[in-house]
């Protein structure tokens, strides 16, 4: 038997049911939805609490349809209209025209805010507010959220204010051109605030890069220990130190491009053009875009680990209050919310959907957690493909291994992929890659083909493409930022040396145009193209590239 | 905000449905969010992007819509499908059609899921198999889409002619009155205020030169003006006076001889029709006199008869012209009239360049007129340059002797050229240079 947590505590199912419901029913259907759900949410909330998840107070809102779109292109109520959120909108629009239905849609504030679809039933609600706090739960726990902004809300109408403004100043054109720039590179950050760039003044980022190069060099430069050290450096007497060359700028790779431009750009973000009190909008766009980023980078992080989470509250949830007959057992609602989350947790042949992918996983940890063996009787293995036996293993060990809200708190989904879905579950959820391949025969074509059932594979590809976000690495290289001694950008791309590691040029080659309008002096990116090495420059509006002789470079 | 029933559920007797009693746990609120406009307003802007990027792939479209609007305007309400490649949002990511992607379902290694991309197809990652390139399909009605084309559109250089019937409405600001911003006229608002000032307060200590003056906390004195709105602010009013400026005519004239095939027929068909919906919708009083010739010529034909010619034989182009310059001199004085002639022709004439009669009467017509456009259809020479061995036309080698800016040349080889030459006809110019005015 299946315990999602074991920790809960019984009681006595149905009798307050027999006291509550009679009144619920008829003091309830008096009231407006809205009055309904604000009487439930107690209820929720204290379920939660017992199975032991901890979600945070919530501000619910139902909200028109379109409202809801509007969020959900714009990532943040209060965001500042541009064509970006305009095209999503529409096309969210269309898509609910087509019969697709948010049904959940919760933005990591304090408190955070949820919107409940007008019109839906209540039984919808009530699934939508049992799964947000899943969400309002690994948000306020999990690490990867740990220095997100909760002050979001605030910020992001100010930022909206202000760039009104520049619009209403500057004219809308100006300001577009500059945030599509600022947006080309938003993923090339470095959401740690006490990265180096992050977390010192330029001076000090500078004088840190030289020492730590020098130590670097002089570490690598000396001799090893040893217990004749005294005898040896007799032989370097009269003999002149080795003496560290300079530090290049930066003095090691920097990821934050963003950052990186922000402070260091030749000529600065100050445009005497405008009004004094206009001069600093394009340093304000780079800043509050890269604000926006480090707050949405965390969830990108999370994905599946975060639905999966709130997926398998809403399941706990529902289930309890079933059993407690709170909806009762084969009723329109009861099987009305089996049917929805149904559709939630879906297999798609192309792209793993979180919802069922984090759903399963979890629920895979907490059978472990309890000490229940698979249903089907096949064994459990770890990562390394070893057999084990949660069955025989001792409370310690489980609660060590498996305890769901240990793993919630301290995973991002890069290691949770790669540690919990293990061989059985890729069994379990059919899961398959797939890649562009030509069939058997010469007719057949090029297509999307499954290439792998190996579960092995499977979860080292997926949780590979975790990493960074699935994004390719792209830095700063070490000088790169006064590259040829003309204040240069260079920029390399960290290639890992696979099929499918080449970056998209013609994206690449769009951003480092947007990147000239940045740094308003030459910009250069490096990167690999079918196993050889090419240099693009971008002056100006046109981008060239060139094959770098290796002699020339070593 | 705790709701009304909240009582019943913290005080009650103490069960197995646990209520925090430390905490609600939220609340919901109905807050009317149906006057939020960001998504709406993001949509025009995007929709705006989507205009310009029409704009720019307008001569691609062209054809299309050449294709597809009747001649007759009896299709302008028609919706055209124009589709426009996906806005780019470029971030570094990593290639197309590369790397491997995870699903699920059943299958076999081998097993196709999805369609791979046959020229069409972008395929990213993350957009594996996705149809099409995600671009959009624009329902744009034809109307719509002749009216961006003809706004950039103009018959060149056009000069006054006293007995000109054409007008032309430009808002002229002659009149002030009391109003609100922002039709304000601050400078004449500025100057009443200061004339009513100098007037009434003329022995006022705190006033000079009709201006108030007043003190900073510096001590520095400042002169402002004493604003009155009720009483000072003007507001700019407009009228429209109709001036008669000009007069013009277009003779478009088409070859019609044997050697026009099928696609010359269709090419020059929507060359002229083209024109022809130009200048109806920019213009409301152009002229315009439809003729055809072969080894003879008819001029003053129909607009229908023009555009369904059926008739063939030789190809003389004295006849045309002699008739034109007859035209002209008996209907179409230069000293009142702008003179357009247009000819569309595949150039194969029967005379050579160098014919005396020719130069003479070609002359004397581009001497008449403030341009003369020729499009050459030119389709087979373009796509079997071998045949024709890279030589000019009889009518293009004349031309090029000529050498005269009055004479605008188009050769018309794909449906992207017509856009072309059009252009090259009728566009725009910033400033006037490049053209050489007939005294």
């Amino acid at each position: 038997m299946s315990k999602p947590n074991p920790a809960e505590t019984g009681g006595q199912p149905g009798k307050l049911a027999d006291f509550l419901r009679p009144r619920l029913d008829k003091r309830l259907s008096e009231k407006t939805q809205e009055e309904r759900m604000d009487a439930l949410i107690p209820v929720i909330f204290g379920i939660a609490k017992e199975l032991k998840f901890q979600p945070l107070e919530t501000k619910f809102e139902i909200a028109p349809t379109d409202y809801i779109d509007t969020i959900a292109a714009y990532s943040m109520p209060g965001a500042p209209p541009d064509w970006r959120g305009g095209e999503d909108y529409w096309k969210l629009k269309k898509e609910r025209e087509k019969g697709s239905v948010i049904y959940e849609l919760v933005v990591n504030t304090l408190p955070p805010l949820a919107f409940l679809a007008e019109n839906n039933p209540d039984i919808a609600q009530i699934l939508v507010i049992a799964h947000v706090m899943g969400h309002t739960d690994f948000f306020a726990h999990n690490v990867a959220f740990k220095n997100t902004d909760r002050y979001m809300g605030q910020n992001i109408i100010a930022r909206t204010e202000r760039i009104l403004y520049y619009e209403e100043q500057l004219g809308i054109p100006k300001v577009e051109e500059f945030v599509d720039a600022a947006n080309a590179i938003a993923w090339n950050i470095d959401p740690d605030p006490k990265s180096p760039i992050n977390n010192m003044t330029n001076e000090e980022y500078k004088a840190w890069g030289k020492k730590r190069f020098k130590e670097l060099w002089e570490t690598s430069h000396r001799r090893p220990r040893s217990a004749y050290d005294d005898l040896l450096e007799l032989e370097d007497r009269g003999k002149e130190k080795p003496v560290a060359p300079n530090a290049p700028f930066p003095a090691f790779e920097e990821r934050d491009i963003m950052q990186f431009i922000r402070k260091f750009a030749p000529d600065g973000f100050i445009d005497e053009s405008v009004p004094e009190e206009l001069k600093e909008w394009q340093a304000d766009i780079l800043d509050s875009t890269r604000k926006m980023m480090v707050h949405l980078w965390p969830q990108a992080e999370t994905k599946i680990m975060n639905e999966g989470w709130a997926s398998y509250a809403h399941t706990s949830i529902l289930h309890k209050m079933i059993e407690r007959d709170l909806i009762p057992k084969e009723s329109d609602d009861a099987i009305e919310s089996s049917r929805m989350h149904a559709g939630v947790v879906q297999g798609h042949p192309l792209h793993p959907n979180p919802y069922q992918l984090g759903l399963a996983i979890w629920e895979d940890i907490a059978r472990k957690y309890a000490g229940d063996p698979r249903k089907d009787g096949k064994p459990d293995r770890d990562w390394m493909g070893n057999i084990i036996d949660v069955t025989k293993m001792s409370k310690e060990e489980r609660e060590r291994r498996y305890n769901p809200r240990h793993i919630m708190e301290t995973h991002r989904d890069e290691s949770f992929i790669r540690e919990f879905l293990t061989p059985a579950l890729v069994e379990d959820l059919k899961l398959y890659q797939y890649a562009l391949r030509d069939g058997e025969n010469s007719w057949e074509g090029k297509h999307w083909r499954i290439t792998t059932r190996q579960a092995q594979e499977i979860i080292n590809g997926m949780a590979e493409q975790h990493i960074n976000n699935g994004l390719p690495v792209i830095v700063v290289a070490p000088g790169g930022g006064d590259y040829k001694g003309k204040k240069e950008l260079y920029l390399l791309h960290k290639h890992e040396g696979k099929e499918g590691s080449d970056l998209f040029l013609k994206d690449a080659k769009a951003v480092l145009t947007h990147l000239y309008t940045l740094w308003k002096r030459p910009v250069h990116l490096e990167t690999v193209v079918d196993g050889k090495r090419y240099l693009y420059t971008c002056q100006g509006n046109k981008v060239s590239g060139k094959e770098i002789k290796e002699e020339a470079t070593s | 905000m705790p709701g009304p029933l909240d009582r019943l559920y913290t005080r009650g007797p103490r069960t197995s449905i646990p209520v925090s009693l430390e905490s609600p746990g939220g609340s919901v609120s109905g807050k009317k969010h149906d006057l939020e406009r960001t998504g709406e307003i993001g949509k025009a802007r995007f929709n705006d992007r989507l205009k310009r990027k029409l704009r720019e792939r307008l001569p691609d479209i062209v054809g299309d819509v050449i294709g597809k609007v009747p001649i007759d305007g009896s299709g302008d309400k028609d919706v055209i499908n124009v589709h426009l490649p996906p806005e780019q949002r470029p971030i570094f990511q990593r290639g197309e059609n590369s790397g491997e992607g995870y699903g699920s379902g059943e299958g076999e290694p081998g097993d196709i899921v999805a369609p791979g991309p046959n020229g069409n197809g972008r395929g990213r990652r993350g957009g594996h198999g996705q149809e099409g390139d995600g671009g959009y399909d624009i329902p744009v009605p034809a109307e719509e889409l002749l009216k961006m084309i003809f706004e950039d559109w103009e018959l060149p250089d056009m000069e006054e002619k006293a007995s000109g019937e054409m007008t032309e409405d430009t808002p002229v600001f002659n009149d002030t009155r009391k109003s609100q911003a922002p039709q304000t006229d601050w400078r004449r608002s500025a100057k009443r205020a200061i004339a009513r000032t100098a007037a009434t307060k003329k022995n006022d200590p705190n006033y000079e030169h009709g201006l108030k003056i007043i003190t900073d906390e510096n001590g520095n004195k400042k002169h402002v003006i004493d604003w009155r709105p009720d009483e000072d602010l003007q507001r700019k009013v407009w009228t429209t006076p109709q001036k008669p400026i000009t007069n013009a005519v277009v003779y478009a004239m088409r070859d019609v001889s044997g050697s026009i095939g099928e696609e010359e027929t269709y090419a020059a068909n929507v060359m002229l029709s083209w024109t022809v919906r130009f200048l109806k919708t920019q213009y409301d009083k152009v002229e315009i006199v439809f003729g055809f010739h072969h080894s003879s010529a008819k001029i003053n034909v129909t607009e229908e008869q023009f555009f369904n010619p059926g008739e063939s034989g030789g190809t003389d182009l004295i006849p045309a012209l002699e008739l034109i310059n007859k035209d002209i001199d008996r209907n179409h004085p230069t000293s009142d009239w702008n003179i357009y002639p247009f000819y569309v022709g595949d150039g194969e004439i029967f005379e050579s360049p160098n014919n005396p009669d020719l130069v003479k009467s070609f002359t004397e017509l581009t001497g008449k007129s403030r341009r003369l456009f020729y499009a050459q259809t030119s389709m087979m020479e373009a796509r079997y340059p071998q045949w024709y061995g890279g030589n000019e036309t009889n009518l293009m080698k004349l031309i090029q002797n000529l050498n005269d800016p009055h004479i605008i040349s188009a050769k018309i080889t794909d449906k992207a050229s017509m856009k072309k030459g059009l252009d090259s006809f009728f566009k725009k110019k910033e400033g006037r240079e490049g053209a050489v005015p007939r005294s």
